[in-house]
């Protein structure tokens, strides 16, 4: 029994040796900055980092990206080296941005361990902003290599291109407002507003940058402190860099043919200068690619209904002749026509690149051809005829009458 | 050799050996299933491979059952010296208990795998691997019955999980990821067959299970229900990784199964993410998968030693430890996997027809009506 | 060569095999030396027999001798009182023996002493009277002793016995041997509501500490004559009554022979209430979980012996104890059946799932906090994050002290004095809960999912599954802390597979949940309509497995 006794203790003490040397992995959530905005820009060290480096305070490296990082919340002990807002009251909202310089995201991140940060963890990351100008120096696949292959990011965080600096677009002058959700929550408009692109996740960037196909993101301007989409920005297939932007007209026009379900407006002039506006109920676009021989051509074939929702005509136009009804219709079509026309000229002849998707038709409907042409899709898709028809049916006035 | 087990008072009902059967074939692999079969062949039609390699699962099991019945209430152990005479019998059935043990290391190292690179990242890997044997051996010792019984309670959990998660997708899926159909022709698709059996071959356990079996008769609906539901699942899995993430990114990621849960986000319900939930969801899967293979490893030595199996389930733990510990790094045990998945094929789908045969020219067991 | 691991490894294999090793051992020492102490399989050799002086002594016929002996046996008791008298109308002399407080006074007084001394035997027959020890006993029994309880014994421990007991004894001039006379009718209290197991619906009966009663009030419940109520004395010193109740044509005859053989099998000086019972008769003595059931309420034994279980009663305790017990019985409640099904439905599922909330909650919130913070919305990890900058303790033990301090008010709640009771209840409750958040001991997310869990644990109808499910969330919360969510599940596995080993009475004790039986499961988390559950549950493999016939 004693024996028994004995053996038991020695089993409660090694029991308790794990329990006490264990929670070898707990990380305390307080213990860590969760970051939840990342922006990526070219490297321009802060002023932070230059008076530092004055001091002696660095390491080899590059200046080749600077990271901004939106930490929420602001942590108690307010550092001064983020050039971000400062923490915008203490309920729910307060966020700060941390800048650094260097060439390895990672060793950036494992630098701020050096100012006294708690380790930032990626677990909540929401939004990732590249600034074009560093998209146009390197390509999407190598900024985003880190962040694939890290398993605290989750691949359902966003990815938008900035127009001006990712960092200023993470900031914002309201207070209580967190950028990094602002952002997140932009495309939620959408059923709205077909100016918004649709959101771009990690997993989908990934998939567009390994097949090496063309592709838009969402581009965004920061003015007066407040972030505003504006448009896309158009990555090359071929070597995952940024090419240009299409305006907020185009991506319009091109919503024609991505969009799966519509839901925004279109606007025109009747003849004497008059704003009349058409919302969209339902659309459907059909993209038939065309193949004969080695001549590929495309023929896009978009049908629309939807209601009469403003009119500012004197007097008003009475829709109830057909005559003027069909009069109207077409022209909501021709500037249908023309916002798809002026995306599709952009693409073909400014920046010979494929983001429509066009090349997807190809692969799926003659994937023999598509093998051959694969490889310089983009070039051949700069010549394609594409020709388009619109059909646009006004079935609705609203719930007024004149 | 004597039966070292009581098949009498330890027995099973048909529900119980089907569970025990999806239980074995659904572990790690579903993880990475679908990188695999991408590797093997860049193509969107690999759930094609998946069906055929269910079918091919399907009829290997129909010869492991016709051998079973032909040796009532008897294991593989047991009857194969029967067949082929003790010298012969006893390479194969070390051959088998190697499987059985490599079969193991393999569920744990993937398991700790996924664990210590999600879950718990900074936790000492043997402290992980000891935790799970442990309780699987206190299991273990209870015979094959509790293991069923656990085997019922995990299923239910993980597979409505598991399809809750995965399915949670869908609002993402582009069936234009999946187009064309048979675009590149047939031939990548048998190229992906090899990988997607290696996920399926699960029927083996049916060389152990059908002697436990109540009613061996029904050994048929236990094979129906042990390859058509997994083969049912990796369909899905595979069909939603490609659709939701696309045929690049699903190749490209590790744990493409765990990026597709990762890939959408629901604001406003308790979890917002749901991989680490369906993680050790899974983990639970994996730990019946490996508490199963266990049992049969010990069960072929215990045979063998002629010794109760439950001491012998001491003994096969730190072999199966050790073995787990050999491949080096995440790769080398992808690559253990597809060795196995081979070793299976060749153990598991050619031996059977071939032991069927001398079977019946040597007129050995019992003849079907 | 390449391939062969490092050492360390080898050295960690041989932990892998040598702590279970170790550990089987030690579990094995442990039950073996629990063997010795309550056996189960009692050794006949070591078992020496009391000393007694009594037990083979038997009445003489002497009435001067065995009144001596009488009074030698129990006259220094102070409470045993001796009347003697004559009885009218013969030279007989008789003696009543009683003890003060327990023996029935009243009995003694109208039809003992009344008839004896008053009536007397009549001249005429007191020929017959007088003609030996047999015809002395006859007479009486037949002509004089108008009670219904009447004993006869010729050995003097039953009687001894049964005087102390309660019975008035009567030894009379001429007669070889003594009558048992009459009942005890010491002290009971009034049936009143089971403290308990409080229903709002039902019956407002509980069982009271007289078994007589007890028995009474489940013949008043059930009038069914297949009932057997099988008695036993058990106790090796003290000796008690207890009664099997089961329905003949329903329950199991191997489940009764099992329990049976158990019950006698049993040893102990005095089991003092039917937990003891419990004890000695349990499967598994290490398992946490309870394989007995005990409860208050007659419906609730009846319900059970009606499915085919079986109960015990014992003298001198409310409790009974049904058996064999599995799993869905812990959150099962006698209300479930007597509302509508749909509610009766909703509450059972209210209450699985507040007994996984009870069990898991604090556990899941260490893992989440310390382990998985990327589980959490972000939103809601972001305000985790500020209220708890600053914390001094890892989550693990800031939710022990938590825990453990509404434990102790728990248990401080039930020894207080009624009036004070709530009082305090909200003192430690909302004062302690507040301060330690606002001294920064804990955060409030933490008291959320104390006060979440305590209320959960109170749902669960079983008092004393509540306590097991206390001890598993301890459990649990080290897991978690060691090992986040992985030792959530690890722990979930380890519960299972106890659960899944575990019998009760032969039955496995997870059933019907495993192995499957789909046909019980209209009764398991949802409570079907009655006119669905026209069968019994066949884990039970009852005799009669259709509740409709008669």
């Amino acid at each position: 029994m004693s024996r028994t006794m004995r053996i038991g203790l020695m089993l409660t003490f090694i029991v308790l040796q794990v329990i006490t040397t264990g929670c070898w992995g707990h990380r305390e959530i307080e213990d860590q900055s969760v970051y939840i905005g990342l922006g990526l820009d070219v490297g321009s060290p802060s002023k932070f980092e230059q008076e530092a480096n004055e001091q002696g305070g660095h390491y080899p490296k590059m200046n080749t990206v600077t990271v901004t990082v939106q930490i929420a919340p602001a942590g108690s002990s307010q550092k001064q080296g983020g050039q971000g807002s400062p923490s915008s009251g203490s309920q729910g909202g307060s966020y700060q941005n941390q800048q650094l310089t260097g060439d390895s995201i990672l060793q950036v991140f494992r630098q701020f361990a050096l100012r006294n940060e708690p380790p930032l963890v990626g677990l909540h990351l929401k939004v990732v902003v590249v600034s074009s100008e560093l998209a146009k120096q390197y390509g999407m696949g190598q900024i985003f290599d880190f962040i694939f292959r890290d398993n605290d990011i989750r691949e359902s965080c966003l990815v938008m291109i900035s127009h001006g600096k990712a960092s200023e677009v993470l900031n914002s002058q309201h207070p209580g407002e967190i950028p990094a959700f602002r952002l997140r929550d932009a495309h939620r408009n959408r059923y709205r507003n077909q100016k918004i692109l649709p959101p771009v996740t990690l997993v989908m960037l990934e998939n567009n940058v390994r097949s090496k196909s063309s592709f838009m993101l969402q581009n965004i301007v920061s003015a007066e402190g407040e972030q505003y989409l504006s448009g896309a920005a158009i990555i090359k297939g071929e070597t995952n860099k940024w090419v240009g932007e299409l305006s907020e007209a185009e991506v319009e026009g091109l919503s024609w043919i991505t969009e799966k379900k519509l839901g925004g407006v279109v606007k025109t002039y009747t003849i004497d200068g008059r704003a009349i506006t058409y919302e969209i109920k339902n659309a459907s676009a059909k993209v038939v690619p065309i193949v004969s021989g080695d001549d590929i051509s495309f023929q896009i074939k978009i049908s629309s209904e939807g209601r009469l929702i403003e009119d500012w005509s004197q007097p008003d136009i009475t829709p109830q002749q057909t005559t003027v009804l069909q009069k109207l219709e077409e022209k909501f079509e021709e500037q249908a026509r023309k916002q798809l026309g002026q995306a599709l000229y952009k693409l073909q002849n400014v920046y010979h690149t494929d983001a429509a998707g066009f090349g997807e038709q190809i692969r799926i409907s003659h994937p023999k051809v598509w093998k051959k042409v694969k490889d310089n899709w983009d070039d051949i898709f700069s010549h394609v005829p594409i020709s388009y028809d619109i059909k646009m049916t006004i079935i609705d006035y609203g719930s007024s009458k004149e | 050799m004597v039966s070292t087990t009581n098949k009498h008072t330890d027995q099973i009902t048909t529900a119980q050996a089907a569970v025990l059967v999806i239980n074995y074939t659904l572990g790690a692999s579903i993880m990475t299933i679908s990188r695999n079969l991408l590797e093997a062949a860049r193509t969107p039609d690999i759930w094609i491979s998946v069906i055929l390699s269910g079918l091919i699962c399907f009829l290997a099991g129909l010869f492991i059952l016709w051998l079973c019945q032909r040796f009532r209430g008897k294991t593989l152990y047991e009857f194969m010296p029967e067949i082929t005479g003790k010298s012969v019998a006893y390479v194969i059935i070390i051959i088998m208990i190697v499987y059985f043990i490599t079969m193991s290391a393999y569920e744990l190292r993937m398991m700790t795998e996924v664990t210590s690179d999600f879950l718990l990242e900074d936790t000492p890997r043997w402290s992980i691997i000891m935790a799970f044997m442990w309780i699987a051996l206190y299991l273990n010792v209870g015979g094959i019955n509790s293991m069923a019984r656990l085997n019922e309670i995990v299923l239910p959990i993980t597979l409505i999980f598991f399809m809750v998660c995965i399915l949670s997708s869908l609002n993402l899926f582009d069936i234009k990821q999946l187009r064309p159909v048979l675009g590149a022709g047939i031939t990548p698709v048998l190229h992906g067959i090899m990988p997607a059996l290696s996920a399926l071959t699960g029927y083996e356990i049916l060389f152990i299970l059908i002697a436990f079996m109540k009613t061996p008769k029904q050994g048929i609906r236990a094979l129906h229900a042990g390859v058509w539901i997994p083969t049912m699942i990796i369909l899905i899995t595979v069909i939603l990784s490609i659709g939701v993430l696309g045929l690049y990114a699903t190749a490209n990621k590790t744990y493409p199964t765990l990026t597709l849960v990762r890939s959408y986000e629901y604001q406003g319900l308790i979890f917002e993410r749901f991989e680490s939930l369906m993680l050790v969801i899974w983990i639970m899967q994996m730990f019946t998968s490996f508490s199963i293979m266990h049992y049969a490893a010990s069960l072929g030595c215990s045979t063998m030693f002629n010794k109760k199996p439950n001491s012998l389930l001491f003994v096969t733990l730190p072999l199966i430890f050790i073995v787990s510990m050999v491949p080096k790094t995440l790769m080398e045990t992808v690559k253990l996997g597809e060795m196995l998945g081979v070793a299976s094929i060749i153990l598991f789908g050619g031996f059977p027809p071939i032991l069927l045969l001398v079977s019946v020219i040597r007129k050995k067991g019992m003849r079907r009506k | 060569m390449f391939y062969i691991p490092k050492w360390s490894v080898f050295v960690q294999s041989t932990l892998v095999i040598l702590i279970p090793i170790l550990f089987v051992w030690v579990s094995r020492r442990l039950r073996d030396s629990i063997r010795s102490v309550f056996s189960l399989h009692l050794d006949k050799s070591k078992n020496v027999k009391r000393e007694s002086s009594l037990s083979e002594i038997s009445g003489t016929g002497q009435y001067d001798q065995d009144l001596q002996m009488l009074q030698e046996s129990m006259a220094h008791n102070a409470d045993v009182h001796f009347r003697e008298f004559t009885i009218r109308g013969t030279s007989c002399r008789a003696v009543v023996v009683y003890v003060e407080g327990l023996a029935n006074s009243n009995l003694i007084d109208s039809h003992l002493i009344a008839p004896l001394m008053r009536e007397g035997v009549p001249e005429a027959d007191r020929e017959d009277f007088e003609q030996s020890s047999e015809s002395i006993q006859a007479y009486l029994e037949s002509h004089l002793l108008t009670v219904s309880h009447l004993r006869w014994g010729e050995k003097l421990q039953p009687f001894v016995q049964g005087v102390l007991n309660g019975s008035s004894g009567l030894l009379i001039e001429g007669m070889k041997g003594f009558f048992l006379v009459g009942m005890a009718k010491g002290k009971s209290r009034n049936v009143e509501d089971p403290i308990s197991e409080a229903l709002l619906r039902g019956p407002r009966i509980g069982f009271t500490e007289r078994i007589g009663e007890n028995m009474g009030l489940l013949r008043m419940h059930g009038k069914d004559e297949g009932m057997v109520m099988k008695k036993y004395e058990v106790g090796t010193r003290v000796k008690k009554e207890l009664v099997l109740i089961y329905m003949k044509d329903i329950a199991n005859q191997e489940l009764i022979n099992e329990i049976d053989s158990r019950i006698r099998r049993m040893a102990i000086d005095d089991p003092m209430d039917s937990g003891y019972i419990e004890q000695l008769i349990e499967d598994s003595t290490l398992s946490p979980f309870q394989q007995l059931q005990n409860t208050e309420r007659p419906d609730r034994v009846i319900g059970a012996i009606l499915e085919g279980r079986a109960a015990i009663l014992l003298d001198g305790t409310p409790f009974a104890l049904i058996m064999p017990v599995t799993f869905s019985m812990l959150l099962q409640s006698p209300e479930d059946y007597y509302e509508r099904w749909i509610s009766g439905s909703f509450v059972r599922l209210l209450r699985f799932s507040a007994a996984f909330l009870a069990l898991w909650a604090p556990s899941l919130y260490i893992s989440f906090i310390s382990y998985h913070s990327g589980m959490i919305p972000t939103s809601l990890a972001l305000s985790i994050v500020e209220s708890r900058q600053g914390l001094p303790f890892p989550s693990i033990i800031e939710a022990f002290i938590m825990e453990l301090s509404i434990e102790i008010l728990r248990e401080a709640g039930i020894r207080l004095p009624k009036p004070i009771g709530p009082a305090m209840g909200i003192v430690g409750g909302l004062i302690i809960g507040d301060a330690a958040v606002n001294a920064g001991i804990v955060s409030p997310f933490l008291i959320i999912v104390v006060a979440v869990t305590a209320i959960s644990s109170f749902t669960i109808p079983v008092y004393s599954a509540g306590i097991t499910l206390r001890i598993l969330r301890f459990t649990a919360m080290i897991f978690a802390g060691i090992f986040g969510l992985y030792g959530v599940i690890m722990f979930f596995l380890l519960i299972c597979s106890h659960l899944v080993k575990l019998r009760s009475f032969g039955i496995p004790y997870l059933s019907p949940l495993v192995p499957y039986r789909f046909r019980d499961w209209k009764d398991y988390v949802i409570r079907s309509p009655l006119k669905i559950l026209k069968q019994r549950p066949a884990m039970l493999n009852p005799r009669d497995k259709d509740r409709r016939t008669n």
